[in-house]
């Protein structure tokens, strides 16, 4: 027990780096508030915008970067931890306390301001992050890490609400792209679903399906990883 | 320790950091000798499990590392370089390792090592030679059946490069990468030098000090008289093939300040692996 305490610790250090993430979280708790509140004038979509395009997936950014660690110090961290099965599980683990705050105090305002709906996309959002971090700690270092993190939370959800608001020819989008949309975009598909082929639970769980095996993939890809000095 | 390696090659798409290394070494303490870039940290990271080889294998008592399924504990390391951006304090890697049934050795080498005197600073902001005595202590404290160490006295000042190579000098086991020749001597009983990826010598102590050569320390600028032969030059210091009994005259003259077999320096000369860096270097 004493050991695993001072593996979380060596994670939890540096996770929330104050003020910057203390900031951060008043100014999306805030924009939430406001981005909720407005939505009796200007529809939900503009609360999804807010929070699945900009705010979420900065601090999802923030968080990730913690545990995008270049080859060098995951080599050191390998020797320190014997073995790559507790650098990963660790790291999502820490990586998870991480989000949990600000991606929960978001899930509480929509409630408390009676739009109770988006707690499952929110929820959903916040699994398939820590597998998204997952799958690119596996295969990337540091900066480029990062970067892709972004470009995945943010500009595809982007991409997925021009998408997914506009049908196909065939009138529908398919399976295999309607599971890419609810994992890749959960809020914006949840959103849009009429022209996705899964309903906006099914979608959902789909999700979470998705999410749960890329954290297994990833470790698998983590474990195999040279982290070559 | 064995340390066998067959047409070992590990490229970088289309260059090669090694290539061709075939070698079948018994010994307690191996040296991998060689200037920048040679390709001691390659031929380290196959060996430490850390990388697989692009072609051939290599081999630690029997077994290939980087197929090993206890290589993190069997196999213990330290690279060269230790800059690490993590905001943890030295103090968190100590417990860390006290932590483990394996590291049995964590308080006695903090203070062997002097890192008791930064245990509550980040390693984010630790100098490169305090982050170098963290990054050995990971690898030197901990019961290993190979541990590999790249460059360990680099970044360190003189007292503790002497603590540092003292230590391993007393280990079983150990692989060490350097390019100072004295600190290969000082600790290995068996030594290999690279350069640009392939071995050009390699061999034991015998072998090492076995010709009438000697490394001399000129007190001037040059070395006058007859009687010695001069293979290469490190600035003041010498390679020369001469009777004892004529260094100890020079010596007793004041025309030189000492002399000593030479070892590495005089294979790293004859081998065509020395350089102007050498030179520059001395």
């Amino acid at each position: 027990m004493k050991m695993k305490l001072k593996r979380l610790r060596w994670y939890l250090r540096g996770l929330f780096p104050t003020p910057t993430t203390e900031v951060l979280v008043a100014f999306m708790w805030i924009a939430a508030y406001f981005a909720v509140s407005d939505i009796r004038s200007d529809g939900q979509g503009q609360f999804v915008a807010i929070v699945e395009y900009i705010f979420l997936p900065v601090y999802g950014m923030l968080m990730a970067a913690h545990v995008f660690r270049d080859s060098r110090t995951t080599a050191f961290e390998l020797s320190l931890f014997e073995g790559p099965g507790g650098v990963y599980v660790w790291r999502i683990i820490a990586l998870t306390l991480g989000l949990l705050p600000g991606i929960a105090g978001v899930a509480v305002i929509t409630a408390l301001n009676g739009y109770p709906g988006f707690i499952p996309s929110i929820a959903v959002r916040f699994i398939n992050y820590v597998a998204i971090a997952a799958i690119i700690m596996a295969v990337l270092d540091s900066m480029a890490a990062v970067i892709t993190f972004y470009a995945v939370t943010s500009a595809l959800p982007m991409a997925f609400s021009v998408l997914l608001q506009h049908p196909p020819q065939n009138g529908g989008w398919g399976p295999l792209m309607s599971s890419i949309a609810y994992f890749l975009s959960p809020m914006t598909s949840y959103e849009y679903h009429p022209f996705l082929c899964y309903s906006p639970t099914g979608g959902l769980m789909i999700s979470t399906a998705i999410s749960l095996t890329v954290i297994g993939v990833a470790y698998l890809i983590f474990s195999r990883r040279e982290f070559a000095p | 320790m064995r340390v066998h390696a067959e047409n070992l090659g590990v490229n970088y798409g289309r260059v090669w950091g090694i290539r061709g290394l075939n070698f079948d070494v018994r010994a307690e303490r191996l040296a991998v000798v060689g200037h920048n870039g040679s390709g001691k940290t390659t031929l380290l990271s196959v060996l430490a499990g850390l990388r697989k080889p692009s072609e051939g294998k290599a081999e630690v008592d029997g077994v290939e590392p980087y197929d090993r399924k206890d290589k993190w504990i069997a196999v213990r390391y330290s690279f060269e370089k230790p800059q690490f951006s993590i905001p943890v304090k030295v103090r968190d890697i100590v417990e860390l390792l006290r932590s483990s049934s394996h590291c049995r050795k964590v308080d006695n080498l903090v203070d062997e090592l002097g890192i008791g005197s930064f245990l509550d600073q980040r390693l984010d902001g630790i100098s490169s030679g305090q982050a170098q005595l963290c990054n050995l202590l990971v690898a030197l404290s901990c019961d290993a059946e190979v541990t590999i160490l790249d460059e360990p006295t680099a970044h360190l000042d003189s007292y503790r490069a002497g603590v540092v190579d003292d230590m391993i000098s007393r280990r079983r086991g150990v692989i060490i990468a350097t390019h100072e020749p004295e600190e290969a001597e000082a600790v290995a009983d068996y030594f290999m030098i690279l350069k640009e990826g392939r071995i050009v010598w390699q061999g034991d102590r015998n072998e090492l000090f076995s010709e009438d050569v000697y490394e001399v320390t000129l007190t001037g600028s040059s070395l006058p008289g007859e009687g010695f032969e001069i293979i290469h030059r490190f600035g003041a210091v010498l390679i020369v093939k001469a009777d004892r009994e004529r260094l100890d005259e020079l010596f007793s003259s004041g025309v030189i300040a000492g002399f000593k077999r030479a070892g590495l320096r005089y294979v790293y000369a004859s081998s065509g692996s020395g350089g102007e860096e050498d030179e520059n270097e001395t």
